[in-house]
């Protein structure tokens, strides 16, 4: 009979108890969708770099490195040379992987990263598979057969055979590598994460597609990047250098010119001494130990950047403050550029946190002095059931199951609210970057929502309560 | 039976004190129906709520079968009407956010459901609430909000509600105030007829005439509240 009548009483004033519940729920669904996000995006920001132990990059913004690397977002920041990737490898007692990436063209606006077999033997941890596992078809073999991630097959309609001309930079607006095709002939799982947009390909195969498309000068440099790689092979080639012709009908914005025009090894102009050369001057620049390059093909080559799997922990560090000597490329770690990025949103959490917790109370206040100023106008219905017998604390049963039905209805909806919320940004992310935010069902805002819940429902006694004092003759 | 003695109660108007009720001796038999009558001011709702348990007299005392009712803690109150008490108001004030069943059936509720688990289960209240309706006629009003009644019918229905729960003592203010005639007698037939049933007490304060009629005893208040 309680929780009937004290549903009954919140029905018969709908405009009132909808006001109140929309209030309660507005809050909550505030406070819910501040933190599942915070936690949602760091989850899903971490997630995206564990394969990414260390990276190697050009000197500049750590923070542009790992957006371009990691989150195939931004424009790429520079190149280094393809030797970095030799000497790192060739030391051993540091680095246990080293895996070159090149950025630079797209497909229909999914980034094309060339890249080496190898990125497919890496794991995010020593007790997980591979982070990306081909589930169909086979993972490339030779130039310009592509891997493409799971979200690129199924919103770009490609399938295992499908062909497609890459597009210069990272627009998918851009002039078209036409003279090539790339052929899909893998397709990768669902890797919870950014690759899902990416194409994997060969690393000569973004070599040779500039070197056949570009026979633009090549004292052209790449914004970021202090010396140009080039200034390497210009050393030794300087018949190649007089003879570049300019081209200038297209975009070059994140194009990794350097990559193809340093030192190529195929042209027609002192091929082989070229080459020679070039290892000699790429070995001795490279400084403490001879490092051979492990294939001819990437002599002179420039990559993006190198993912690195050191051996330890103690020796990232060393591998850390080793290249904070270097003047040509850096050594980020990408989970700590992201704790960098979430201190500084972090307060902005720490402040809309406070203020979805001063809503929740603003909101319960105004719910309490509603709840009195409404049993107030029902004192002569407690004054009949008090002549028909009932007694004081079924008054205060019936006055608290009330607000119960619009405290815990408001929190049950808020919470639904600020999940909806969540789930639909989380999917505008996921489509969008690829981040692979948290799950929806997350324990923390069904306990903000809880919490509030309990608060409003020990609010609650205090206008019954004080309704007990009132004296009920006079309406008799 | 009930018995009264010196019962007075008093309030208070500014600096000046109002006798409400002075009633130096009342007896009311089991089973008897008395007309309380007297002018406006007399002390005739006063001395209802006193004898209900609602408002606490100044000075004298009230003796039930259960006690000394003027002696009575809050709880021994409550459950004074709760059990005893039929109410019957003037304006009915029948609870509109309920339906005329689920009015009946917190009187009902207020009485038995406190101390009785599942108490409108029993074959023997819904035997006795089938009866109830169908002798206020308002079988077919069940679902209905007291607002879309007539005003009759409300209160018929306020009846039920106050003899759902087989009272001893029936409380009637004004019933018929605001009833035509015909309303008027039905009502009076129905309550008369229960507490005939049933040996209840039936006290109803009234100015009509065809009201007082109904009753076999007067008691008349003065002005000031004297009897």
């Amino acid at each position: 009979m309680i929780l009937k009548l004290g549903w009954r009483l919140i029905c018969h004033k709908p405009l009132q108890s909808i006001f109140l519940v929309v209030l309660m729920a507005l809050s909550v669904a505030l406070s819910v969708l501040v933190f599942s996000l915070g936690q949602g995006i760091h989850q899903g920001l971490v997630r995206a770099t564990e394969p990414f132990s260390l990276l190697v990059g050009a000197k500049g913004s750590s923070n542009q490195l790992v957006l371009n690397s990691v989150f195939l977002q931004d424009q790429p920041i520079g190149n280094i040379p393809y030797t970095e990737v030799d000497k790192l490898r060739a030391n051993t007692k540091m680095v246990k992987a080293a895996v070159p990436l090149a950025f630079g063209d797209n497909y229909a606006g999914y980034r094309i990263v060339g890249t080496e077999s190898a990125i497919f033997d890496v794991k995010a941890s020593q007790t997980m598979p591979e982070w990306l596992r081909v589930v169909e078809g086979r993972k490339f073999e030779k130039p310009f057969e592509v891997v493409i991630g799971h979200d690129v097959a199924k919103q770009a309609n490609l399938q295992i055979g499908s062909k497609f001309h890459s597009i210069h930079g990272v627009s998918a607006k851009g002039k078209a590598h036409d003279h090539q095709d790339y052929t899909v002939v893998g397709i990768l799982d669902d890797v919870g994460g950014p690759y899902n947009q990416a194409i994997l390909t060969d690393i000569e195969s973004i070599w040779l597609a500039h070197e056949t498309a570009h026979t633009k000068s090549t004292k052209e440099t790449v914004p970021g990047v202090d010396k140009p790689v080039e200034n390497v092979a210009s050393k030794t080639e300087p018949a190649r250098l007089e003879v570049a012709e300019d081209d200038d009908d297209h975009d070059h914005d994140g194009h990794d010119h350097d990559a193809t025009n340093a030192g190529t090894g195929n042209t027609n102009v002192g091929n082989t001494t070229v080459a020679e050369s070039t290892v000699q001057q790429a070995t001795a620049v490279q400084g403490n130990a001879q490092v051979v390059p492990s294939n001819p093909k990437t002599v002179g080559r420039a990559v993006t950047a190198v993912m690195v799997e050191p051996v330890g922990y103690a020796q990232a560090m060393q591998l850390m403050m080793q290249f904070q000597r270097s003047k040509e490329a850096q050594l980020v770690f990408p989970a700590q550029v992201i704790v960098q990025l979430f201190a500084m949103m972090g307060q902005g959490e720490k402040m809309w946190l406070p203020v979805g917790g001063l809503l929740i109370l603003i909101s319960l206040l105004v719910m309490m002095t509603s709840s009195y100023l409404s049993s107030l106008g029902r004192l002569r219905e407690q004054a009949i059931m008090v002549a028909m017998g009932a007694s004081k604390s079924f008054l205060m049963k019936v006055s608290i199951c009330s607000q119960a039905y619009l405290v815990v209805g408001g929190a049950f909806i808020g919470w639904a609210i600020g999940a909806a919320c969540y789930a639909g940004i989380a999917s505008m992310l996921q489509h969008s970057m690829a981040i692979s935010m948290g799950s929806v069902w997350q324990w923390q805002p069904t306990v903000i929502a809880a919490v509030a819940a309990v608060i409003g429902l020990l609010a609650s006694i205090v206008p019954a309560v004080l309704l007990q004092r009132k004296s009920l003759a006079q309406y008799f | 039976m009930i018995t009264i003695q010196g019962l007075e109660k008093r309030y208070k108007d500014g600096d000046q004190e109002i006798v409400a009720l002075h009633l130096p001796y009342a007896e009311f038999d089991r089973g008897t129906q008395w007309a309380v009558v007297g002018p406006s001011g007399s002390g005739k709702s006063t001395l209802l709520h006193c004898l209900a348990g609602i408002i606490r007299a100044d000075g004298g005392q009230i003796k039930t079968g259960e006690g000394i009712l003027t002696d009575f803690d809050e709880d021994a109150l409550q459950s004074w009407r709760s059990i005893e008490i039929g109410y019957i108001f003037q304006d009915f004030n029948l609870i509109d956010a309920l339906t005329v069943k689920e009015n009946i059936e917190l009187g009902a509720y207020l009485s038995l459901g406190h101390y009785v688990s599942g108490y409108n289960k029993t074959e023997q209240f819904q035997e006795r609430l089938q009866h109830l309706l169908e002798t206020m006629d308002i079988v077919n009003l069940l679902n209905k909000r007291p607002s879309a009644l007539s005003r009759g019918e409300q209160q018929r229905v306020a009846v039920a509600r106050a003899l759902i729960k087989e009272p001893s003592l029936v409380l009637a203010d004004e019933p018929t105030a605001s009833l035509d005639e015909e309303n008027s007698r039905r009502v009076m037939d129905l309550l008369t007829s229960y507490c005939k049933q049933s040996n209840a007490t039936l006290l109803v304060a009234t100015h009509d005439p065809l009201t007082k009629s109904y009753c076999s005893n007067v008691i008349t208040l003065t002005k000031g509240g004297h009897a």
